[in-house]
């Protein structure tokens, strides 16, 4: 495990950033955060736990992570809403060749347009990440959602 | 200071100021801030419509102060304990002997028959000065509320 | 007689008030109908927040989701948020700028005065399909409000059978009107405070000049709505609406002092501010008046304290809650400094105001401990029994009778059991 303080110090800052774009529904800067091939899902913990490979989102490669955020732009009609991710510290893993590993636990809030909020989704991240171009970026990020019982429905990512 | 070490003091004066609200140590606050700060709480749909209405404004210390003393003292609310749980301070911005930074975070509140609920989540942007020391202090503590829908009252601050 | 909605009224001048009309769910969704339905003109919106042609807002009368809507002619049109297909919600967003209304499920479309506009494929496709020949499109319309404006401030009414709106205020209200909004106004912000508790008691509680200085120990110590103070409560001819008005400064020192003596922490001869701006009045109307609530009935309360001015509009969720939605406002003349005045006055109101976030607390703990009781009754006999009339003092409590008298009579309550 490298481990270092600054491997740790750019993985917070790209979980933060990560939460941070969002939370301010900048989805095409949250976009960027992943490397050129990665791959995004959110899988029930049901599923993980009962080894069934059926996925809530699934973006296998970067070009379906696209497609998604164009179809929430132009497509989709979905409720409106502010989301408000609250993180967990972040917890290192061994090294996946040149990836770093790592976890965290989420917190996703839906807040409507009358200003009610809700917990919309817990559960915790697995992120693989590896450097490009001296920036670190998302090699895989999958979200397993505790929450299952998806409330309404599922649009921006979480 | 390094960076490291001043996101390490931001986070420290962050828990500092979430801690003495949540430990009931208000009187705690008012060391936590400048004299000539500005402490505010405003709701995302303001400003989101660039209208200027706050929920709460102390446009200095002393009015910080009185709040306290207000709420000991005279005002009628519903008893309650507070719990903030945070994410890690974020996107530190500096310039000279200040600094600027977010960081989002969740407010339950629990009745005297302890049942918890959600009152508020959201996200503070502080900009702190960096005194004698690299001891730091609020200088502008603005808390931007998601959850503009306040549930019953807001009388101890977010 | 409906016995789930039946009411018991021990007392012809309404002095006693029945804990079930607060708690029980038929009788809110007979409110529904008879009020928020009914001959009423309920408050809507201030046209300054409509300011061009096609703006729209969706608020609610009652629990009835309403668009208020400025068309292309400037004219305000209200109507009932829902498709007359399936019972969609019809506008999805709080607020925006549109044409027509489209519904997202099956694309029906709506001008501003809620006619329908298009249904696609309303002729089927190939013979297939489509609408029935019969179909009446012109009978397809959105129900809608009849709308009333008075100095920039609009009503809508549901029913054909109400008053002129002028009449249902009545010529003190309007007089209140004409001060509150005697010049331009310009939109500070709004603010939203949910209340688990029955939106009468907050009537009530607007209603109610002697708890200002008896609940809110920043009203009794810096004298803003002292009991002692100058002061009274004037209504309309049939009392559902009522203007509580009070002087700072004006104060009957005596009285002050032995009227608060048997009371707890409410009245603070020591107690100090170390930044006292936010008590500040800087008076703005040719009169000695620096609080003003005013209550009209059913769903708006008009407040000027000091100088801080809004409308709160009460939304209702259910007999067990309600939402306050305050909406704030200055003059367009108003300074630099007077706004930032009124913007730091806003720590005395709103959910986190030293004052009014007093009355949320009061409005729960009063349903919490009602709820267990329906049958039981509220006494209001403060500031006098039998008629309901106008009060020159801030110790009377009259102008809650004055709202039950016209609900009952609103709600068309059967009073075969009533006192005589």
């Amino acid at each position: 495990m490298s481990g270092s303080r600054d491997d740790l110090a750019a993985v917070q800052a790209l979980y933060a950033q990560y939460a941070r774009h969002l939370d301010d529904n900048a989805l095409q800067a949250w976009f960027e955060l992943f490397a050129d091939e990665c791959e995004y899902r959110v899988v029930p913990r049901e599923n993980v736990e009962q080894g069934l490979p059926l996925a809530l989102i699934d973006c296998t490669n970067r070009r379906m992570l696209a497609d998604r955020i164009v179809s929430l732009k132009e497509a989709n009609f979905f409720n409106v809403h502010y989301s408000r991710h609250i993180l967990s510290s972040i917890t290192l893993l061994a090294d996946a060749g040149s990836d770093i590993v790592s976890e965290a636990d989420y917190t996703a809030f839906q807040t409507d347009q009358e200003g009610v909020t809700r917990i919309f989704s817990v559960g915790r991240y697995q992120a693989s990440m590896r450097r490009e171009d001296g920036r670190l970026k998302l090699t895989r990020m999958t979200v397993v959602a505790d929450t299952y019982g998806i409330r309404t429905l599922l649009a921006i990512p979480i | 200071m390094t960076d490291l070490e001043l996101w390490f003091r931001f986070q420290q004066l962050q828990l500092a100021y979430t801690q003495a609200i949540d430990e009931d140590r208000l009187e705690d606050l008012p060391a936590l801030f400048v004299e000539n700060c500005e402490y505010s709480i405003v709701s995302r749909e303001n400003v989101a419509l660039g209208l200027p209405m706050p929920l709460f404004r102390c446009g200095n210390l002393d009015m910080l102060r009185d709040r306290i003393v207000s709420l000991r003292n005279a005002n009628i609310f519903n008893p309650h304990y507070s719990r903030h749980v945070l994410s890690p301070v974020q996107a530190i911005d500096t310039s000279p002997g200040e600094a600027r930074a977010a960081t989002s975070f969740s407010l339950y509140q629990t009745t005297m028959a302890g049942l918890s609920s959600l009152f508020s989540v959201g996200c503070y942007d502080d900009t702190v000065v960096v005194g004698d020391g690299g001891r730091l202090r609020f200088r502008i503590k603005t808390v931007r509320v998601d959850t503009f829908s306040i549930p019953n009252l807001l009388s101890t601050p977010i | 007689m409906d016995t789930k909605t039946h009411l018991v009224w021990p007392k012809a001048d309404f002095s006693r008030i029945p804990f079930k009309a607060y708690v029980d769910p038929h009788v809110y969704a007979l409110e529904r109908e008879r009020i928020f339905r009914g001959p009423v003109w309920s408050y809507l919106a201030l046209e300054i927040e409509l300011p061009a042609p096609n703006d729209f807002k969706v608020v609610e009368v009652g629990d009835l989701p309403v668009i208020v809507t400025r068309n292309a002619a400037g004219e305000i049109s209200a109507l009932l948020n829902r498709c007359a297909h399936r019972g969609t919600l019809l506008c999805r967003a709080e607020r925006g700028n549109a044409p027509s209304h489209t519904c997202v499920y099956h694309q029906w479309r709506y001008d501003l005065d809620g006619r329908l506009l298009s249904i696609p494929f309303s002729r089927g496709i190939n013979g297939k399909g489509g609408l029935p020949p019969d179909f009446d499109r012109d009978a397809i319309r959105l129900q809608r409000m009849r709308v009333a404006v008075y100095r920039g401030v609009i009503f809508g009414t549901f029913s054909d059978e109400t008053e002129p709106l002028e009449a249902f205020l009545g010529s003190a209200v309007l007089g209140e009107l004409d001060r509150l909004f005697h010049k331009p106004i310009r939109l500070l912000g709004y603010q939203r405070q949910r209340i688990a508790g029955n939106w009468k008691l907050y009537c009530d509680n607007a209603r109610d000049p002697n708890h200002g200085g008896l609940l809110h120990m920043f009203h009794a110590t810096f004298g803003l709505s002292r009991n002692s103070l100058k002061g009274g409560a004037r209504l309309d001819p049939k009392g559902r609406h009522n203007i509580s008005y009070s002087m700072i400064g004006k104060d009957d020192v005596a009285a002050k002092e032995s009227g608060y003596a048997s009371t707890q922490k409410v009245y603070q001869a020591d107690f100090q501010l170390r930044d006292s701006a936010v008590l500040k009045y800087k008076p703005e109307y040719p009169d000695d008046v620096s609080l003003v609530v005013m209550s009209l009935f059913p769903n708006v309360v008009f407040q000027q304290i000091m100088n801080s001015l809004c409308t709160r509009q009460i939304r209702l969720r259910g007999a067990g809650e309600f939402e306050l939605y305050w909406t704030y406002f200055g003059y367009a003349d108003d300074s630099p400094e007077m706004l930032e005045h009124r913007l730091l006055q806003g720590n005395l109101v709103g959910p986190g105001g030293y004052v009014s976030m007093e009355d949320g607390e009061a409005v729960e703990i009063v349903h919490r401990a009602i709820s267990i009781q329906p049958g039981a009754f509220a006494i209001v006999e403060i500031g006098g029994k039998g008629p309901i009339l106008d009060s020159d003092t801030l110790v009377t409590e009259v102008p809650i009778r004055g709202f039950w008298s016209y609900y009952h009579e609103v709600m068309e309550l059967d009073r075969s059991e009533d006192a005589s």
